[in-house]
């Protein structure tokens, strides 16, 4: 469907390219966040040195709104090598999992970059050991990083009873659901997850132990939903709706109301 | 006694990199020793260039030589170096594709980095055939010859590299072979010093996947048909259409002035208030 939004390639921006491999990808729910996350994203890869994907719905992508733009932005520039060219290897393991900057080519620091499994000295490898150590090496970069990767965002989440777990343009019909269930005395709160992967599953067992189910709406036919069902044991319906239409609150709330608690 | 102070083991990256991927009687390796002769020959320094090269038999090269070096996915290797050149113009970037990299996979980057005319060296060693995966047709296999994908020979026009290129308006385009390995290196020199996206064809002899199903022969043997089969451009001309068989013409076949597109870019840089790139 061109030109019409839908949340169909939460998977595929996971798992989309060939073997085990961690990734980032960041989901903006408005036109501001478009821009603010645009260059948070450059700064994680500059910091993680991993791609990152900006994936946005048809209807993020095409919004237009008014926003106010920050003040001050948050840069994160490459760090500097802190050995001389002789000494840097950008496949170096340091201690406490450090990354080593890539030093952009043309600054005397010769390396090899290559995009197949790579031994620790950047050439493609078929050692089985240093296979291994190379895909451990990229995931737990990520892994071993969580709490300053992932960014949600919670909303009257307090006290609910009720968590809707919704991100992108489907976040902002969650937020009104919530404000009108609220006004009907129901106990709903919003979760945001803005970082999609890694998913913040953590957030999710947390929150579990305090609400009592999980709406989860989304434009496809249950992507994240399978998330929050592999992160807590906790009960968890979906609202799913793939025709191109937005997630409406009234479909929301529906399930809300349905669920006999 | 071999000394390293000599031209090729200059450049050669001593690691454990070695012993290389191809075949006896490859014409890979005598394409790598033309493009150091030609490296050697501009006077660049091996900061100052970065060597892209894509996958396959070809694609290896950047692992063997001592430069900047970035092995990509198939057929992107003209979109790496695109950004490289627009992160940093200064650098001298040459692009080491196959024919299958460069024609197939990356056939899309191959004719709009002609078309932007953007300044780097693209060396696409053609062998016929998808060497390294097993032999598969390419788009440069001649019709009626065979590959592991057309048993009983292709039925695909082949592409001419040379013609495309030019077509889709590189500034500077060029063909040799593996026999005419001097000729070889005057071509990538003029090329690497070339502004404006240049293209060097060589023509490599593949005798164990492409050879061996055609009956080609020994590696000398094909060797041996580049030298009968080819001819300079001028006198290429001369034959009439339709009596030209498997005649090839080699030597400079494009060399035009053009703005290139970090002239032009810069251009609007300032246009839009800028000062530099």
């Amino acid at each position: 469907m061109p030109t019409r939004p839908s949340q169909g390639d939460v998977m595929q921006s996971r798992w989309g390219t060939h073997g085990p491999h961690p990734i980032i990808v960041l989901s903006p729910q408005s036109v501001l966040e478009c821009y603010t996350l645009t260059i948070h994203a450059f700064n994680l890869a500059e910091k993680y040195r991993s791609p990152v994907i900006m994936l946005m719905d048809g209807l993020v992508g095409h919004m237009w709104e008014n926003v106010q733009l920050p003040e001050k932005i948050e840069v994160i520039d490459r760090p500097e090598p802190s050995v001389p060219p002789d000494w840097y290897n950008p496949y170096d393991n340091l201690p406490g999992g450090e990354i080593v900057p890539l030093v952009p080519f043309g600054e005397g620091y010769r390396y090899h970059v290559t995009g197949m499994v790579h031994d620790k000295s950047g050439f493609p490898t078929l050692v089985h050991e240093e296979v291994e150590q190379c895909l451990d090496k990229l995931i737990y970069k990520i892994k071993n990083n969580l709490h300053d990767i992932i960014r949600i965002e919670d909303y009257m989440l307090e006290d609910a009873d009720i968590c809707i777990v919704a991100h992108g343009s489907v976040a902002r019909s969650a937020r009104e659901a919530v404000n009108i269930a609220r006004n009907e005395g129901l106990k709903v709160g919003l979760l945001r997850p803005i970082t999609l992967w890694p998913f913040p599953r953590f957030h999710l067992e947390n929150i579990s132990k305090r609400v009592k189910m999980f709406v989860v709406p989304e434009m496809n036919y249950g992507q994240v939903y399978g998330e929050v069902l592999k992160s807590c044991p906790k009960r968890a319906v979906r609202v799913t709706r793939v025709d191109g239409e937005l997630v409406t609150p009234a479909q929301i709330m529906e399930k809300i109301e349905g669920a006999a608690l | 006694m071999i000394r390293t102070s000599e031209t090729m083991y200059k450049y050669l990256r001593p690691d454990k990199t070695f012993p290389h991927v191809w075949c006896p009687g490859c014409g890979i390796g005598i394409v790598m020793g033309a493009l150091v002769r030609a490296i050697e020959k501009t006077g660049f320094t091996k900061d100052e260039i970065v060597l892209v090269s894509g996958i396959g038999c070809s694609g290896r090269m950047s692992t063997y030589l001592d430069f900047n070096t970035l092995h990509t996915t198939h057929g992107r290797a003209l979109s790496f170096a695109t950004g490289i050149k627009l992160a940093n113009p200064e650098l001298n970037i040459i692009v080491v594709m196959g024919d299958g990299d460069a024609t197939a996979i990356g056939g899309n980057h191959l004719i709009h980095s002609c078309r932007r005319n953007i300044d780097l060296t693209a060396l696409i060693v053609n062998n016929n055939i998808y060497g390294m995966t097993g032999g598969q047709y390419s788009p440069t296999t001649p019709m009626e010859h065979k590959a592991s994908t057309a048993q009983y020979g292709s039925i695909e026009k082949p592409f001419d590299i040379c013609k495309l290129v030019e077509a889709c308006g590189a500034s500077f385009v060029a063909r040799s072979t593996t026999y005419h390995a001097k000729m070889l290196d005057a071509m990538l020199s003029r090329a690497i010093d070339k502004k404006g996206f240049s293209v060097v064809e060589a023509m490599s002899q593949c005798p164990v996947q492409y050879g061996r199903r055609n009956k080609k022969g020994s590696p000398v043997d094909m060797m041996m048909w580049y030298k009968n089969n080819s001819i300079s451009n001028p006198a290429f001309k001369k034959i009439p259409p339709g009596e030209v068989g498997e005649q090839f013409p080699v030597g400079i076949l494009v060399d035009i002035e053009q703005p290139d597109y970090l002239e032009r870019y810069s251009k609007i840089v300032k246009k839009a208030g800028g000062d530099k790139l």
